[in-house]
């Protein structure tokens, strides 16, 4: 098991914003296989293993990791989109493991921002409804005025009623950017953010996810198999094999 | 791929429903047709049939016999059966001669023939014996006379030549002239069936009409009713003719609502292959190789679904046959029937190419780059060929429907309806789509709390690509023919047995003789139970001139052309008989004795032409009177009081033979009911009463029959229009998870999710519930204003639970959508990409 990765000296001051102990997530290896109690299973996958972190405010974690070695699930336990089989998150104080399915839901809403490889916007909204929504689910009368703010930050002012199909790849993803710092998240867990784009568009849209963490001083965790992104980050994890461990230089 | 592979199965059963409601339809319909056609000298009872009102002639039977030809006589008319320990009912009575049947034989139970066994007795339906608890050797009585019962009759060969509403009761011609019920005025049809000797097969229909001829020139001032073998079922023929018109056009109704769930389903199937298309294109498939791939599989698809229907036209119909053998009045034709498979094939196919079409164009005809990154809603195919082709379809599809109906106008006008229908639903949809965009706008939906979920609702009613139009009309289509069905019987039961007036009578007593009148009133005054009593005299009479006019070429209006036709009550009366409201002109004074004179229904004379001062000829009892018209009354039949279109000044008349008819009143209450009929038929058998309750009570449960059967076909649309909306709901179902997907990871709980799906499906079922209601408004008003004429009235009720149904149906619906959506993982949908 890995032991978590030491605080550069800087940030020892910052308040704990991200914490994952022993986090594992198994999964039956072929359907109908049955768990044990013990987290293990006759037949079973086991995708992350043993995974822990610390993380304070406003600090930027990369994790880079080839594929299938479980990054992106180990995002999703993050944003507690998945149920670790052992193990617990806490983020800003808020032990995840502790809440319902609709408060870990409203928890997200106002707290986690998440940006997606393959952008994941509703194809039938325009940019300003899809970046409108979760401002919507948290209750803001004040909605399309804020979207349509975070769109003009991204640059997309002039793209506000067009929906996804319309758009080309990079300015979908910054309409996922605009969608994910809208509600002021204090967590950004973004996923391969520039995987699906080309080197300059995938640039441009790095400077910006960077330029508004810094800006709002939001706490980023950047996964990706491109160390040279990782690199732009204050930490860097690797994961391999659903291991997370300090990356071999 | 789940969604869309139930997707296909929706497309497979949409198709199988449409074609085996269409086939299993024909198909009946060609096996009763069939067994008409087979048996219908049986049915007729023989070649040429010869009917009455008034005894026959004399001479005919011996003139026919010495042609060398077989003749039979059958009697008919209704009377009252006892059994042995007085119950009663309302029959039919035959009575035969020793000839009958002259084709085909009487089934006897127990078995016997028909001479040994009329020779003991009568011979009753099986209906009566259980009715009435009766065995064989129970004594009945029939008129005065009382015989043992012989036994059932288990068939009788020509019991679909005409229509009954009471069972049947035989008996020999002797015996019924034994009974005291052939009295001058009684109501009876007199029939003489005519068989040609077997040698004379050759040229049979010309010898036929050759006789029909002979007979009706020698007899021209009898009103003989001649019918030949293509007119020997014409009720039963008529009734299937129509109602089969009527269930095929709802099958195909049912097979057009199905199209739009094969529209879907083949949409949601060809998405889910988009990549697999573009990426064939980019390695240099044309578009030609690709329609050629696509359109096998669609075919061998649709295909399967029109087979799996014939199939089904193939079994229902012989499984239909063998439960409802005993049912139908004729026996029917067993053997294959492929015509009415292949017409339903053939709307099958029209309709999978009419509807498969455009998804398929859509999907082969864009660009590879389109088909990789343009967006779904923007894609339109150009251009005037496919509108051409599917107009072409279309036409092709109203002409095989129009062409192949008995009622070409009908099926037109079918058509016409269906096409309209479309366009309303259609236009609901639009209305729907451009209220809730406006709602959305206006951001009236974020004022009040909980407002994401009003919002996600709403949006998802006017986002493009929205199922809202395709699923309005898959559920609308179907209530509102429901509806429609719903508020046609409501009004046709208001009408017939809404708010009786309180002093309606609570009996009709006919074939009272003038003799047994004072002793029909004193045993009526004898029963505490009676109320008031009225007598009128009644002949039979037949119109045969108006103002001189011979009765075949009187102009009169459709609603009154009837009342030219057949025989009429005419009564006769001094004084204008209690309640009676003259319109125009005035009673004849009391003791009038001049030329007879006659006071006519209003309504009647409105649709003849005729006023005050004008003649009408009548017919009674074979001699033909002129009547002038002295007053026009505004009868209220609905009063069911006692009362007569034509009622003439006594004087000439009142010599004629006649019978009497009697209303009595009573407190309605069955015992008190029973106590009436009972004492006066005890003391005159041969007085026939009919208890208004019964009548209305069997006319309730004929119209609830007949609107069940409708009902039935109602939900057989309804049933397509479910198939539709779980198409339609298929084919986004994988949309659908994936948003709920997306809108979880930004914080929705699955609380509100509901709550917008709600408020989606909610609106669109008060939506598709609003315009059923009208839509099915508009369709009763028109079949009753212009087919029945009849009043139509709103019944609220109806259209309240058309609403509430259609609400309920969609949120089920979206229930189910729902709960599929929310129960896959996010964090697995998400990872798909």
């Amino acid at each position: 098991m890995d032991g978590p990765a030491a605080l550069p000296p800087e940030y020892s001051g910052a308040h704990a914003m991200l914490q994952a102990r022993d986090l594992w997530l198994t999964v039956p290896a072929r359907p109908g296989a049955v768990n044990t109690q013990h987290g293990q299973a006759e037949g079973s996958l086991h995708i992350v293993r043993g995974a822990s972190l610390d993380l304070q405010a406003g600090v930027s974690l990369g994790i880079v990791g080839p594929s299938g070695s479980g990054k992106t699930s180990l995002l999703m336990l993050l944003a507690g989109l998945e149920r670790p089989s052992r193990g617990s998150v806490r983020i800003d104080g808020t032990d995840l493991a502790g809440l319902t399915e609709d408060q870990r839901a409203q928890f997200r809403g106002r707290s986690i921002g998440i940006v997606f490889q393959s952008f994941h916007l509703i194809p039938s909204m325009t940019a300003l409804e899809n970046v409108a929504i979760p401002l919507e689910l948290t209750g803001r009368a004040d909605a399309s005025r804020r979207a349509a703010e975070a769109l003009e930050q991204v640059g997309l002012s002039h793209r506000l009623d067009h929906r996804p199909g319309q758009l080309s790849g990079g300015e979908q993803q910054r309409v996922a950017l605009a969608r994910a710092f809208a509600p002021g998240p204090r967590l950004l867990l973004a996923d391969e953010p520039t995987g699906n784009l080309d080197l300059e568009t995938g640039g441009r849209v790095a400077d910006l996810m960077f330029a508004l963490q810094r800006e709002r001083g939001t706490t980023l965790v950047l996964i990706t198999h491109d160390p040279a992104l990782a690199a732009r980050c204050n930490r860097v994890l690797a994961v391999s094999d659903g291991h997370l461990s300090e990356p071999v230089r | 791929m789940r969604g869309t592979l139930s997707g296909m199965r929706i497309v497979l059963a949409c198709l199988a429903l449409g074609v085996a409601a269409i086939g299993t339809v024909g198909g009946l319909r060609a096996a009763i047709q069939g067994g008409v056609a087979s048996q219908r000298r049986a049915i007729l009872g023989g070649d040429l049939s010869v009917e009455s009102p008034d005894p026959l002639p004399a001479d005919l039977a011996p003139f026919l016999r010495a042609q060398g030809l077989r003749i039979a006589e059958k009697t008919r008319l209704r009377s009252m059966l006892y059994g042995p320990h007085g119950q009663r009912m309302l029959v039919e009575v035959s009575a035969v001669d020793a000839a009958y049947p002259l084709v085909g034989a009487v089934t006897v139970d127990p078995a016997r023939t028909l001479s040994s066994a009329l020779a003991q007795g009568v011979l009753v339906e099986p209906l009566i014996e259980d009715r009435l608890g009766v065995h064989p050797g129970d004594t009945l009585r029939i008129g005065t006379l009382a015989l043992p019962l012989a036994g059932a009759l288990a068939h009788v060969p020509d019991g679909a030549s005409s229509t009954s509403l009471a069972p049947e009761v035989m008996l020999s011609q002797a015996r019924l002239e034994q009974s005291g019920l052939l009295a001058p005025g009684a109501l009876v049809t007199y029939r003489l069936r005519i068989a040609l000797p077997d040698d004379r097969m050759q040229g049979r229909a010309r010898r036929v009409q050759d006789l029909a001829r002979t007979i009706s020139q020698r007899y021209p001032e009898q009103p003989l009713r001649l019918r030949d073998v293509q007119d020997a079922a014409p009720a039963l023929t008529q009734v299937v003719a129509q109602v089969s018109q009527f269930m095929t056009l709802i099958g195909l109704a049912s097979l057009l609502l199905g199209g739009l769930g094969v529209a879907s389903g083949v949409s949601a199937w060809l998405q889910a292959r988009t990549e697999t298309l573009a990426v064939l294109r980019c390695l240099g498939a044309s578009s030609g190789t690709i329609a050629r791939i696509v359109s096998l599989q669609l075919g061998l698809l649709c295909g399967a679904g029109v087979l799996a229907g014939v199939l089904a036209g193939i079994v229902v119909p012989a499984v239909a046959i063998h439960e409802l053998a005993g049912l139908l009045p004729v026996s029917p034709d067993a053997g294959f029937h492929p015509a009415p498979l292949l017409l339903a094939a053939a709307f099958g196919l029209l309709v999978a190419t009419l509807f498969t079409l455009p998804p398929l164009l859509r999907a082969v005809r864009v660009s590879p780059v389109a088909l990789f990154r343009d967006d779904p809603w923007e894609r339109r195919i150009g251009g005037w060929r496919l509108p051409a082709v599917l107009a072409a379809l279309v036409a092709v599809l109203v002409l095989l429907a129009t062409l192949t109906s008995p009622s070409p106008w009908l099926a037109l006008g079918f058509c016409g309806a269906a096409a309209c229908i479309l366009l309303l639903f259609r236009g609901a949809g639009l209305l729907l789509r451009l209220g809730a965009g406006a709602v959305s706008r206006t951001g009236l939906a974020r004022t009040g709390l909980g407002s994401a979920w009003l919002a996600l609702g709403l949006r998802a009613l006017h986002r493009p690509g929205s199922p809202a139009s395709a699923m309005l009309l898959a559920l609308g289509a179907g209530l509102s023919t429901l509806a429609g069905i719903a508020l046609i019987e409501g009004n046709i039961r208001a009408a017939v047995l809404g708010q009786l007036p309180v002093d309606a009578p609570s009996f009709y007593f006919i074939d009272i003789q003038p003799d047994e009148a004072a002793r029909f009133d004193a045993v009526l005054h004898a029963l505490p139970q009676a109320g008031q009593v009225r007598q009128l005299p009644s002949l039979r009479a037949r119109v045969v001139a108006v103002n001189g006019v011979p009765v075949g070429q009187v102009r009169a209006s459709p609603q009154t052309r009837w009342a030219l036709r057949g025989d009429h009550g005419l009564s006769l009366s001094a004084a204008p008989p209690p309640g009676t409201h003259i319109a125009q002109g005035a009673w004849w004074p009391a003791g009038y004795a001049g030329p007879p004179l006659l006071s006519f229904d209003a309504d009647l004379a409105r649709g003849w032409g005729v006023r005050v001062g004008s003649t009408i000829t009548l017919n009674v009892l074979g001699r033909n009177v002129d009547l002038r018209v002295a007053s026009l009354r505004d009868i209220a039949w609905r009063s069911l009081q006692l009362n007569f279109a034509f009622i003439a000044s006594p004087g000439l008349l009142s010599g004629a033979p006649h019978t009497l008819v009697a209303t009595v009143g009573s407190s309605g209450r069955p015992a008190d009911d029973a106590a009436i009929l009972q004492a006066v038929t005890d003391a005159l058998p041969n007085v026939t009463g009919i208890r208004v309750a019964d009548v209305l009570g069997e006319i309730g449960s004929l119209v609830h029959r007949m609107a069940l059967a409708l009902q039935a076909m109602g939900v057989l649309a309804l049933l397509s229009g479910a198939l539709v909306l779980a198409a339609t709901l298929a084919s986004g179902q994988a949309a659908r998870r994936r948003e709920a997907a997306i809108l979880r990871s930004l914080g929705a709980t699955g609380r509100q999710l509901r709550a917008a799906w709600l408020v989606e499906f909610g609106v669109m079922g008060a939506v598709a519930g609003v315009a059923a209601s009208g839509v099915g408004a508009a369709l009763s008003w028109l079949v009753l204003h212009f087919v029945l004429q009849a009043p139509w009235r709103l019944l609220p009720g109806t259209l309240a639970a058309t609403i509430a149904g259609a609400i309920l149906l969609m949120l089920l619906a979206g229930l189910l959508a729902t709960r599929q959506a929310l129960r896959a993982s996010p964090a697995e949908l998400l990872r798909q990409g």
